[in-house]
């Protein structure tokens, strides 16, 4: 075999290589972001901020984003973590009867006191600003008299 | 030379001899620490048969002394607590009533460790689960592991490794 033909077949070796790699590389990276925390685009997070002061949430939940209200200790803090976008729907629909080992209170269900629409708000805004000392940018016009 | 060589067999014989009792040190081992823990998003779901069941991601840093030589707040790995409820919380922080039974998969540094309880009583935490099997450098481990220390975000492992 001469040089010319072992460079050829390494170099073709190379390209297909590069070419799984390419094609694998987007697939893991779209499961990095999975289907739960996507938030959809319909969502308003600004109403979803007002529906976090106005039905009580800061009562037990600590979060900087829900503003000076929010700074409750029986459920779970949100400064601290992060609550996917699905997650935080079923929460708030089906209530918890406690988040063990750590909180052992219950949490009421909103599915029937809030919309679907309201439950998508409120859940994007938790989604969004939970885990981190997160400040709400599209927070700064809402007031929470509105609900 | 000639006086060296009584002493071969016996340097043998001590060559053999200390890794046996070193072996049989370490068949005591025993295993103490607290940890801190920051408690994840729960999550649930129903089963085909209608029971609620829950899970939960707890990350582990180390808090005082610990087997790994870690430094305090360093991470030191993952707890998975799986539960289903027997009873009932009350919404206001009065606490729960029941039971409940639980799985745990502990990830530490060079091993894991599972433990279970059921019937746990829900009214005053810690939740005590008793430990079932080990792997890695936890490989037939016993004891228990006490969560939610007083109701506060620590765990205690008592482990006994044969």
């Amino acid at each position: 075999m001469s040089r010319f033909q072992i460079g050829r077949r390494v170099a073709v070796g190379v390209a297909v290589v590069a070419g799984a790699v390419a094609l694998v590389t987007p697939a893991s990276l779209a499961q990095r972001n999975t289907p739960r925390d996507v938030i959809p685009a319909s969502a308003n997070i600004a109403n979803g901020y007002k529906i976090f002061n106005t039905y009580f949430c800061y009562a037990c939940h600590t979060m900087k984003a829900a503003g000076p209200m929010a700074y409750g200790q029986l459920g779970m803090n949100f400064n601290h973590i992060h609550a996917p976008y699905a997650v935080a729907v079923a929460a708030i629909t089906n209530g918890l009867p406690a988040a063990l080992p750590l909180y052992p209170t219950q949490m009421v269900g909103f599915g029937k006191v809030l919309t679907q629409s309201q439950i998508q708000d409120v859940a994007a805004f938790v989604a969004k600003y939970s885990g981190g000392y997160k400040t709400c940018s599209e927070c700064a016009t809402a007031t929470t008299s509105s609900g | 030379m000639e006086t060296m060589r009584p002493l071969v067999p016996l340097a043998v014989l001590l060559a053999l001899l200390v890794p046996a009792g070193a072996g049989a040190e370490r068949a005591a081992t025993h295993l103490t620490f607290q940890v801190r823990f920051i408690q994840e998003a729960t999550y649930q779901w129903k089963d085909a048969q209608g029971v609620r069941h829950f899970r939960v991601t707890l990350h582990l840093f180390a808090n005082g002394p610990n087997p790994f030589n870690a430094a305090n707040n360093r991470m030191l790995g993952t707890t998975t607590f799986s539960y289903e409820l027997h009873g009932s919380c009350s919404s206001g922080g009065g606490g729960c009533k029941g039971t409940t039974d639980i799985d745990t998969v502990t990830k530490l540094p060079g091993g894991s460790i599972v433990a279970n309880g059921l019937d746990v009583p829900l009214a005053h935490p810690p939740y005590t689960v008793a430990i079932s099997k080990g792997s890695g450098r936890f490989a037939g481990a016993t004891g228990k592991v006490e969560i939610a220390l007083g109701g506060k975000a620590y765990s205690l492992y008592d482990i006994t490794l044969p």
